[in-house]
């Protein structure tokens, strides 16, 4: 490690790296760094791990309230550690600790957050391809941030064929499920949808096992997709007709306690053609933003194994308060 | 409360209670007074006086030695009626009429009761004549009550005339009185007549449109009136406030600095032809959500960043 | 005059603005939204015709209230969002007390009888009930709140009192000496019919509930007040009120009619 940042503790491991607490005697913040592995000789052929450029590349150049802040960059021999705003924990710790319960005003400030977060990527041609509630991070001050770029890259380019092995199974959209070969911000947003209705629900909307039992379980809550609904999609490489269930539940009867401006947010974002599906700005301008209840204050949102009750601004020097396990990969 | 001393009855027991006073002031139920009194005359129960059944009358006061002075006090003005110009100085009929409250004080409490009815006597019979003719002599407060009336009656019948002929003034004048300003200017001004026949017809229309306005201003207030109490009798409600945290949020679509010209907008992107010089998207593109459009502006993007800094 | 003219067009305008302003302004406020609501729920009920009515007990009477189709459940409250989100290893109760906003909960059970109150939580120790239903044999009633019985009750008893006084004053009469008083021209025939009068509302009063719903309520009341004890002045008033509106009516009529006249004219005498 350099001589500016002293590590306190490690903090987790992912499948490409190793993330420490540490705090950065300069300024006396706490930081977190994330250690890339070396990986394969195959992966590390180039000099270093492809995902780490990537991450470095497009990080340097975005600077956002919600999108998490690559502070440096330190190279040392073979190993390279990026230096990152230290976040307290992920939206997956919140929403599987059942000491919490998500208001409304929570879930609305947490979509926007998101939200705005991601419409400042897709802005500036970025897909991040691997939204889940894992990557969303969140701090004692309440903010949420994107993180993980190791799957992002530039979108809109007609003549590279982008891999459809992207994004979480769970969270993957069905145009990626049939195999297509180009996508837009819609792969986003479907994400996005997802990672609200685990809001809600407190679980996953779609845990498939397999890309078609991801697919049987999308269709069995928004139905089957129509030549109508989305004209184009028998063109898609492993497209697969599945049967049309009997009647699905509707989303009012699953999201039973969400007001009706939040169903139809939804069922926007989970519209089947990515070309209808609604974009982050588009999403932003819907009338669920605009109703009552109003967002809460970020400090008001509940962390893991912590009254969601005011919350002073910790001291960042103080060492001993229990971080929560911050993971990369 | 009022109650009979004789009965016990009072306003609780019987609603209908009539309590009935004589000359000395010690009242009696209705229906005692027909009973004691039946025969017309009889003894005080309180006091023993001799009393007549035809001296009661309704108490009105319930403090009855208020009744029994106002009785006294007509009884006794039938006889000292002297006006002020009945006696030759101010000195004089003040004396008299102090004179006159002494006796009533002493009739009303009952004290030198015999020394007060004698002296009413000897003055009765000294002032004869003098009473007898006040009996059809007014005083000068009366005279100047009728006088009031007079007035007053006089005084409403004028301002109903006056409040007539105004309304009736009212619709006349306007039209009168400006025609004959009209009429005089027209005939001493070097303006054309129809400039001023203009400007009058503007001024009418206004002065209409004015009372309009004026009419429609006061059924507003009153509606508005009207809408403000209803609406205080709707929100007096016994819910607590629902507390607001945040606001509503409008968003305002992120705007990419490019540090180049501007980038046509999507509706230009299609309407302006730039799609002709792309390559058109195939169905399974589209499929996945790329579009002509997409790829199109991301190029028209590529192309303007940072043109500036050259 | 013309320097009247762009005067007056001016007002005009801004008067217009004003009037948009006025009326966009107040639209929204107009009514608050509960009580526009609340207006029909008096007169309705719930039944799920699923649940024996037998087998509800003082632990699932709140699952049974807190039904999709039951019109006094609100779907997005504080109840709902636990159910919604799977929140199975905590009891209901302490997870309520977590939360703001509207709740459920269960606020006194006799077995056929359940009471469930409906209350805006504002912080873990500040509850303020809005309303409260009770399910009897498993059939869901709104019981009415203060504001609407007192109203009712006070309605039913102004009315008649109103009518008795503009009755009454066709007969004071004024006199310089003797002040107001009283004239009736035919007295026993008038006192009769108004005596009648009123007995006609009074019956028509006692018949808006029938027996039962007036125990029942009593009932309800009574143990309210025990575990609410209210100011004391506001729960005499309430139980007379309650108990019987009738003799604090009658002789109100008169002894509030009498004293009022008496009084300026035996001032002005002493004067």
């Amino acid at each position: 490690m350099s001589k500016r940042y002293e590590t306190i503790r490690h903090l987790g491991e992912g499948q490409f790296a190793n993330v420490y607490m540490a705090k950065d005697l300069e300024t006396g913040e706490v930081v977190a760094i994330k250690k890339i592995k070396l990986g394969s000789r195959e992966e590390a052929k180039d000099g270093i791990n492809r995902t780490a450029i990537r991450e470095i590349k497009l990080l340097k150049e975005i600077h956002h309230d919600n999108i998490i802040t690559l502070r440096d960059v330190i190279g040392h021999r073979t190993s390279i550690q990026l230096v990152f705003d230290f976040m307290d924990t992920d939206l997956e710790h919140v929403v599987k600790d059942q000491s919490i319960i998500l208001s409304p005003s929570h879930i609305k400030n947490i979509t926007m957050q998101m939200l705005l977060g991601m419409e400042f990527l897709h802005t500036h041609w970025i897909l991040h391809r691997d939204l889940k509630p894992n990557n969303l991070l969140l701090n004692n001050m309440g903010r949420v941030k994107v993180t993980d770029f190791g799957l992002a890259r530039f979108f809109g380019s007609p003549n590279r064929n982008y891999t459809h092995q992207v994004v979480t199974r769970w969270y993957r959209a069905p145009e990626l499920l049939f195999g297509a070969r180009s996508y837009g911000v819609g792969i986003d947003i479907w994400s996005i949808g997802c990672i609200i209705a685990e809001l809600l629900l407190r679980n996953p909307i779609f845990p498939g096992d397999s890309d078609i039992d991801q697919l049987v379980k999308i269709f069995n809550v928004l139905g089957c997709p129509t030549d109508e609904s989305w004209p184009t999609m028998k063109t898609m490489n492993s497209y697969v007709n599945i049967k049309p269930q009997n009647e699905t539940p509707g989303l009012n009867f699953i999201f039973s306690a969400a007001p009706q401006d939040l169903i139809d947010l939804m069922t926007g974002m989970w519209v089947f053609d990515p070309v209808k599906r609604l974009t982050c700005t588009q999403s932003l301008q819907m009338e669920y933003f605009r109703a009552q209840p109003y967002c809460c204050l970020d400090e008001e949102l509940p962390l893991p194994n912590k009254k969601p009750a005011k919350r002073t601004r910790r001291l960042e020097e103080d060492g001993s308060h229990p971080a929560r396990r911050l993971i990369f990969d | 409360m009022r109650e009979c001393r004789k009965c016990k009855s009072n306003e609780y027991t019987n609603k209908q209670l009539v309590m009935m006073i004589n000359e000395c002031g010690h009242p009696l139920c209705k229906n005692c007074v027909d009973n004691i009194y039946a025969l017309n005359s009889g003894n005080c129960h309180v006091c023993n006086r001799l009393l007549r059944k035809n001296g009661f009358r309704e108490q009105i006061y319930d403090d009855p030695l208020i009744d029994k002075e106002t009785f006294l006090r007509r009884k006794l003005r039938k006889i000292y009626n002297l006006k002020q110009d009945d006696f030759e100085t101010l000195r004089e009929f003040g004396d008299y009429q102090e004179r006159f409250e002494t006796l009533v004080y002493n009739l009303v409490f009952e004290t030198d009761v015999v020394e007060t009815n004698a002296e009413i006597q000897a003055f009765e019979e000294k002032h004869k004549e003098q009473i007898d003719r006040n009996k059809r002599r007014l005083d000068e407060d009366q005279k100047w009550i009728e006088d009031q009336l007079r007035e007053e009656r006089a005084m409403k019948s004028r301002l109903v005339e006056h409040m007539e002929t105004d309304a009736r003034e009212k619709e006349n004048t306007t039209a009168v009185t400006d025609t004959r300003a009209i009429m005089d200017e027209l005939r001493d001004s070097n303006v054309a007549a129809e400039v001023i026949l203009d400007r009058e017809r503007k001024k009418q229309i206004e002065k209409e449109l004015e009372e309009k306005d004026e009419q429609e201003k006061r059924k507003r207030r009153n509606k508005e009136m009207l809408q403000t109490r209803k609406r205080a009798a709707e929100n007096m409600s016994f819910n607590t406030v629902i507390r607001i945290a945040g606001r509503a949020y409008v968003h305002q679509p992120l705007e990419l600095v490019i540090n180049g010209p501007p980038m046509p907008n999507p509706a230009e992107i299609e309407s302006m032809g730039y799609l002709a010089h792309i390559r058109a998207a195939s169905q399974d593109l589209i499929a996945g959500g790329y579009t002509s459009a997409l790829g199109c502006s991301r190029a028209l993007f590529e192309a303007r960043i940072d043109l500036f800094a050259f | 005059m013309v320097k009247n003219q762009p005067k007056y067009i001016k007002k005009k305008k801004e008067r217009c603005f004003q009037f948009e302003n006025y009326s966009g302004k107040m639209m929204p406020r107009m009514g608050p939204p509960s009580s526009s609501k609340q207006e029909p729920t008096m007169f309705m009920s719930f039944r799920n015709p699923q649940w024996p009515a037998n087998f509800i007990n003082r632990d699932n009477v709140l699952d049974y209230f807190c039904n999709q189709g039951n019109v006094f459940y609100e779907m997005n409250s504080c109840n709902q969002q636990i159910k919604m989100q799977n929140i199975t290893n905590r009891s209901v109760d302490e997870c309520l007390r977590n939360m703001q906003g509207i709740q459920y909960v269960l606020w006194y059970s006799q077995p056929p009888l359940y009471i469930v109150c409906k209350q805006r939580r504002n912080n873990a120790t500040n509850v303020s009930p809005i309303a409260y239903y009770y399910v009897i044999n498993g059939s869901v009633h709104q019981a009415p709140d203060m504001h609407t019985l007192v109203q009712s009750r006070l309605l039913g008893a102004l009315e008649p009192l109103r009518n008795a006084f503009g009755e009454v004053t066709n007969y004071s009469r004024y006199n310089t000496a003797k002040g107001y008083y009283w004239e009736f021209k035919n007295k026993p025939s008038m006192k009769k019919k108004e005596e009648e009068k009123k007995e006609e509302d009074e019956r028509k009063l006692e018949e808006r509930s029938t027996n039962f719903q007036k125990t029942r309520t009593l009932m309800l009341l009574n143990q309210l007040f025990t575990e609410m004890p209210a100011d004391e002045a506001l729960e005499k008033i309430d139980v007379e009120e309650e108990e019987d509106p009738k003799p604090e009516e009658a002789p109100s009529t008169t002894s509030a009619g009498e004293p009022k006249f008496a009084e300026p004219a035996a001032r002005a005498t002493t004067k």
